[in-house]
């Protein structure tokens, strides 16, 4: 019997890869998410481990929530995937940083109290910014640190309405306070916030926290920021488990908020208009995972159970078809060392494993029928038709067009075909080869065999199917809707001519306006206050001089600009945690 | 045939210039195959019955017309109104 988090397996099974070398090493990799995998089916259903903590309070580590299964499932299986693919790499650091990552995510869904979860949460933002950092380049490195301040921002405010919760429930009077249940917000939590208390900004604080690693605008431009960035295999894994673990948090949480609903609707035409402008094939697929991400958040904003089975369907389907994507885009950056699609096409002639295995992950992407995206994706606009929310149906409906428009066709199209640019690469090695034709064949299993996946949704059904995607009308429906889009790019294609731009994002807010406000406002103030403080003490010249040193020489080294980000960063932090304590005193 | 149109089917022919010049059949047989797809699956939405739940959703065609119609908002809209505000050169933050 599993008696301990069967995350844990990967995260201290990470802290042996450095201590081994060649085909043990590689083993090993590919053991310890196959070991995980199985731990988690072994772990017993009235499964309740606890460690005390202070003052009599309880850490639940290993407890099933209705989602556990499902998604500590998909993320022991997509370490696996992501730990073939990256069998041939030899850079020391990704693979462990990438194991405590997924090991964190797994721990997490096992979590069944709120300190455990953020304990684990914040292991996952640890190891996955070394995953980021694993780049070895010098816009990795930066891309790293704002990934890390965002997401270490996330957390402050998390851990802010955390507390703020567990005060109020502890005023109350209530037994152990950090567990899950209490935290359960659900319809009423949320919009019902009257600010009556202190307690009462807890599940605002919660939320923004948990949108922040969803990727919700406009807390979520840190994904395309961050994730091309990363080395061909780190995006794999980068892909799979941030935004995903926050959409389980979301529906432990949050489901049924209305507000979400109207989110997910945001992020999934935010994710599209994004893609469709974007001239790097990964920060293409890095804004489509914005855009599926917000199905699972408008799944999680309906509420009920069919649309909550859709959401967590739609995730499950969902990482394995985007890492299967990013490891062909991935496959195609190795070979070629260009990423930018003004760069790329033509490469049908040389890859055609690559090629086919992108093809099916776009298909699956676009939910065309037999393919994975198919019986997931049509559950959650099955739960908006039948709640009469016309609105979210018409959006997710455009959203579903949209996404065989941005991700379907274009990816491959710019990638693989188009204009030929006389490469001619082959197919990666054969663990690339393998690990993508493993994911492409889980695709199309999926789409075909989709009871064992149904089974393990978070409410099953008691009498009868859960849900039936195949229908007449569904099919035909989907098969409309996707190849008439198809049209609408070929008619469209010389609007789509890809130029060598960028699109702002709001990370423009902390990447050039506030390190601006900080050099043109911010700094001159200190300055002149450090010459106040000349004037009146003349020890503190030391100080002032410390800063006019870094006007000139250590202004223009990389680090200094840096530290002003993370200056910013701690200032925000501070500013909420003032108002915190303001709340409380009032 | 007058010069505009000329121009556009141009401009529509010009991304598959590569293509056209290396297996003029294949691009031909693709664009046979999914004119006749696209007007295939058309005509089956007439013999379908749909469960309608907004009153629109089960006009004949209405899927095929809402794909093809969001698809062209959401290019137009990208690319004239987001694009024209927010695009920049991709070396933008390396200055």
């Amino acid at each position: 019997m599993i008696e301990f988090p069967p995350g844990l397996i990967l995260v201290l099974g990470a802290l042996l890869l450095p201590f081994v070398k060649g085909p043990v090493r590689g083993a090993l990799s590919l053991l310890l998410p196959l070991a995980t995998l199985v731990a988690v089916w072994l772990v017993p259903d009235d499964a309740n481990v606890t460690v005390s903590f202070i003052q009599g309070m309880e850490m639940t580590l290993v407890k099933w929530n209705p989602p556990t299964r499902v998604f500590a499932t998909i993320f022991s299986l997509m370490a696996f995937g992501g730990a073939l693919f990256a069998l041939n790499q030899n850079r020391k650091v990704e693979l462990p940083a990438a194991f405590v990552y997924a090991g964190s995510a797994v721990c997490v869904t096992f979590a069944g109290d709120i300190l455990s979860l953020f304990i684990f949460w914040e292991m996952m933002a640890v190891g996955s910014t070394i995953v980021v950092w694993s780049g070895n380049t010098e816009a990795s490195g930066r891309a790293g640190l704002r990934y890390a301040a965002v997401h270490f921002l996330g957390g402050a405010v998390m851990m802010a309405g955390i507390l703020a919760h567990v005060f109020a429930l502890n005023a109350g009077g209530v037994d152990n306070p950090l567990l899950l249940d209490y935290f359960a917000f659900g319809p009423g939590g949320f919009d019902a916030l009257t600010f009556s208390g202190p307690g009462d900004i807890a599940p605002f604080l919660i939320l923004i926290g948990i949108l922040i690693n969803a990727a919700t605008p406009p807390f979520g431009s840190w994904l395309a920021d961050a994730y091309p960035e990363a080395s061909e295999s780190g995006t794999v894994f980068l892909s799979a488990f941030t935004t995903k673990t926050s959409v389980y948090v979301l529906m432990i949480l949050f489901a049924g908020t209305e507000l979400l609903i109207y989110a997910g609707m945001m992020m999934a035409v935010y994710g599209i208009v994004y893609a469709i402008l974007e001239n790097d094939m990964r920060r293409i697929l890095a804004y489509s995972i914005v855009n599926q991400v917000g199905f699972m958040v408008c799944g999680i904003g309906i509420g009920t159970e069919m649309a909550l089975n859709g959401a967590a369907a739609h995730a499950f389907a969902h990482i394995i078809y985007k890492a299967l994507l990013l490891m062909s885009a991935g496959s195609v950056l190795y070979m070629t060392g260009k990423r930018k699609c003004t760069d790329l096409g033509g490469l049908y002639h040389t890859m055609p494993i690559t090629m086919w295995c992108g093809i099916i992950g776009a298909l699956a992407i676009s939910a065309f029928p037999w393919t994975s995206g198919f019986i997931s994706k049509s559950m959650i606009s099955q739960a908006a038709a039948d709640n009469h929310l016309f609105a979210a149906w018409m959006v997710l409906t455009a959203a579903s067009a949209g996404v065989f428009l941005h991700a379907g066709i274009k990816f491959p199209w710019f990638v693989f075909f188009q204009k030929d640019r006389g490469l001619r690469p082959p197919d990666p090695p054969w663990n690339m080869r393998a690990a993508m034709i493993f994911f492409a064949f889980l695709c199309i299993l999926l789409g075909v065999a989709y009871e064992p996946l149904y089974a393990i949704l978070p409410y099953p059904s008691v009498n009868g199917p859960l849900y039936e995607p195949y229908t007449v009308s569904h099919v035909v429906s989907q098969l409309q809707l996707l190849l008439w889009s198809g049209l609408a790019f070929f008619l469209l294609l010389p609007l789509l001519k890809r130029t060598l731009t960028i699109t702002l994002d709001f990370d423009w807010l902390y990447r050039t306006l506030f390190p601006s406000l900080w050099r043109g406002v911010l700094r001159p103030m200190v300055t002149v206050l450090g010459w106040g403080r000349d004037v009146f003490f003349d020890e503190s010249k030391r100080f002032a001089g410390a800063m006019t040193r870094a006007d000139t020489e250590a202004a223009r080294l990389p680090l200094f600009r840096e530290w002003s980000l993370g200056g910013a960063m701690v200032l925000i932090t501070f500013m909420l945690f003032v108002f915190l304590v303001v709340g409380y005193t009032h | 045939m007058s010069d505009h149109d000329q121009g556009i089917i141009a401009k529509l022919r010009a991304p598959w210039q590569s293509m056209l010049d290396e297996s003029p059949k294949a691009v031909r047989t693709f664009w046979a195959v999914s004119i006749a797809l696209l007007l295939l699956i058309a005509f089956a939405d007439l013999f379908v019955h749909h469960h309608e739940h907004f009153g629109i959703d089960g006009t004949p065609g209405f899927y095929s017309l809402y794909g093809l119609g969001a698809c062209v908002v959401m290019v137009l809209g990208s690319k004239f109104v987001v694009g024209l505000v927010l695009k920049r050169k991709d070396t933008y933050y390396d200055d």
